[in-house]
């Protein structure tokens, strides 16, 4: 877990699959000076320790609470891209009281279709017996165009330092997740949803869907609005830190005057 | 006479014979812990339940070990089978299956599994249906878990993982079989000594497995295979609703509801289940 510790609202960054919270560089940098940011790499990925690598989902979801509460923080900002969107809409219907506002980046509210399922055991199985290179080189060019040769790189240094168990342990988590689409329309706090256009893993479409539902409660008396980055894929915040950091900070900025 | 007087008085006392875990073979495939009365007769296979091992279908063996060639097995992280590192998800389950039947050449083989047991043939006759001669499906379902389901699965391995190993069991074997049952002193604490030998990395491993199911409703709506539906009428976990679904996919199947019996059947009513297997078995192995 790292505590930038800056002045300001707590704004916290959970990371995707199968990365770690320096994937959020760019918004550590831009975002330090203007509010509390916190990062922290997920269970089994980056530094965190899994122990066995046996955990569901709702183990995600759980260490979430307990960061902010050990942080003490009673309500904060959060941005989740994917893996750490799906822990997001789920701790939001868990607690919506600790959320100023939640950002929702390329994710969905979908539990795994049985054809999921069965890729996510098959590469599970492939990396253990040998096939993690071959199965990150199938992966990587969805996260980030290749063509994108330094932010590619770098995606993959920070892929390279986890672990295969770890990788594994959070593929099964990821197939245990729950269905929250008809849900969210219970949701009653600020939510900003970014989409990358060209997102090759959690198609846009899926955005829109999310969104319709966030849109389905009338009581509402918060803000919720759905911006798309064109240009952008899977990881838009580190394709296009300036465009993304300008969305966040003027989401951020508009529900504090409001709150 | 007296040669035809011998050869009776042999063949009553070979249907009489049971035989017990100790006659088996002992081998190990890929890991996995299998038990295998070997007598070149009809194979018949046994996967057992969650949170149990293969000594659960001791009454089942000792029944049907003799005319049949009996193979039961632990499942992966269970049992005496290998850990590993317990990531396991119900494919690795099916296909640790699909291995044994191969290397052990049981097919066509007549299988019957009870809840997990049920899901990992359920999967392994999707993917393999040529190796199976006929499915025992006892106290199972079709329907992976719900959001409900995978909730409880998450809090489970929660509170094993904190130590409430003992909290956690006390609640699940109160629903693995009837109330009546559980009053049975000598039922429940062979349930419980054959828990006790599994570890909790072993459990949470097949907990996550179980949820990670994909979902079998429909998928043998074209199935041919003689399938037998077995459920206990008390069964709270995969109660008798579940079972009729099944037997509704499988159009050439029988369903048989054991007397007091809850989810545990082939321990609880051994008698019933051994007689509505018998019937089955002997019906489609002619």
């Amino acid at each position: 877990m790292n505590d930038y510790g800056g002045k300001g609202a707590p704004l916290l960054f959970v990371h995707s699959f199968p990365l770690s919270s320096k994937m959020w560089d760019e918004q550590v940098a831009y975002f330090t000076d203007k509010f509390r940011v916190i990062t922290y790499d997920t269970r089994g990925l980056g530094k965190s320790s899994s122990n066995d690598n046996v955990f569901s989902m709702e183990k995600l979801v759980n260490d979430f609470f307990h960061i902010i509460n050990r942080l003490k923080l009673s309500k904060v900002n959060a941005v989740g891209l994917s893996m750490g969107g799906y822990t997001l809409l789920r701790a939001v219907l868990k607690d919506a009281d600790r959320f100023h506002s939640i950002t929702l980046v390329n994710t969905k509210a979908d539990k795994d279709e049985d054809e999921e399922i069965l890729k996510r055991s098959s590469q599970i199985i492939k990396i253990k017996s040998g096939g993690r290179v071959a199965y990150l080189n199938k992966l990587i060019p969805n996260l980030i165009p290749e063509n994108k040769k330094e932010i590619s790189e770098k995606v993959k240094e920070i892929i390279r330092n986890n672990t295969n168990e770890g990788i594994c342990g959070n593929l099964l988590a990821l197939s245990t997740r729950i269905k929250t689409l008809n849900l969210v329309n219970k949701i009653d706090v600020s939510v900003l949803m970014i989409s990358g256009t060209e997102d090759r893993i959690n198609s846009s479409d899926q955005m829109d869907m999310l969104f319709s539902k966030f849109c389905d409660n009338r009581n509402k008396s918060t803000f919720t609005t759905l911006l798309k980055m064109t240009n952008s894929g899977h990881l838009c915040n580190m394709e296009n830190p300036y465009e993304f950091n300008k969305i966040l900070e003027w989401f951020l900025n508009g529900i504090e005057i409001n709150s | 006479m007296h040669g035809a007087h011998a050869r009776t008085q042999k063949t009553v006392h070979s249907a009489t014979e049971h035989i017990k875990f100790y006659d088996m073979k002992n081998l190990n495939i890929n890991g996995l812990a299998v038990k295998d009365s070997d007598n070149g007769k009809i194979p018949l296979l046994f996967v057992h339940a969650f949170p149990l091992s293969l000594k659960m279908w001791e009454n089942q063996v000792s029944t049907f070990g003799t005319d049949y060639r009996v193979v039961t097995y632990d499942i992966r992280g269970l049992g005496k089978s290998s850990q590993n590192d317990n990531q396991f998800m119900m494919e690795t389950y099916a296909d640790d299956l699909i291995n044994l039947i191969n290397v052990l050449k049981l097919e066509k083989v007549n299988a019957a599994g009870l809840s997990m047991g049920g899901y990992i043939i359920q999967r392994a006759l999707l993917k393999n249906p040529e190796l199976f001669k006929t499915v025992i499906l006892a106290d199972t379902r079709l329907e992976r878990d719900s959001n409900d389901g995978l909730s409880s699965r998450a809090t489970a391995i929660q509170r094993i993982k904190t130590g409430k190993r003992q909290e956690f069991l006390e609640t699940f074997t109160k629903n693995l079989v009837s109330s009546e049952n559980f009053k049975n002193k000598e039922l429940m604490s062979k349930i419980y000594s054959i828990i006790e030998d599994n570890n909790d990395e072993g459990i949470c491993g097949a907990l996550l497995a179980l949820a990670t199911r994909s979902d079998n409703v429909g998928a043998f709506k074209n199935c041919n295979m003689p399938a037998l539906v077995i459920v206990g009428e008390h069964d709270v976990l995969t109660p008798i609703e579940a079972g009729i679904k099944i037997k509704e996919e499988f159009r050439n199947s029988e369903m048989h509801v054991i007397k007091d019996s809850g989810h545990l059947s082939n321990m609880e009513n051994p008698v019933e289940f051994n007689r509505s297997l018998k019937g089955f078995l002997e019906k489609h192995n002619e």
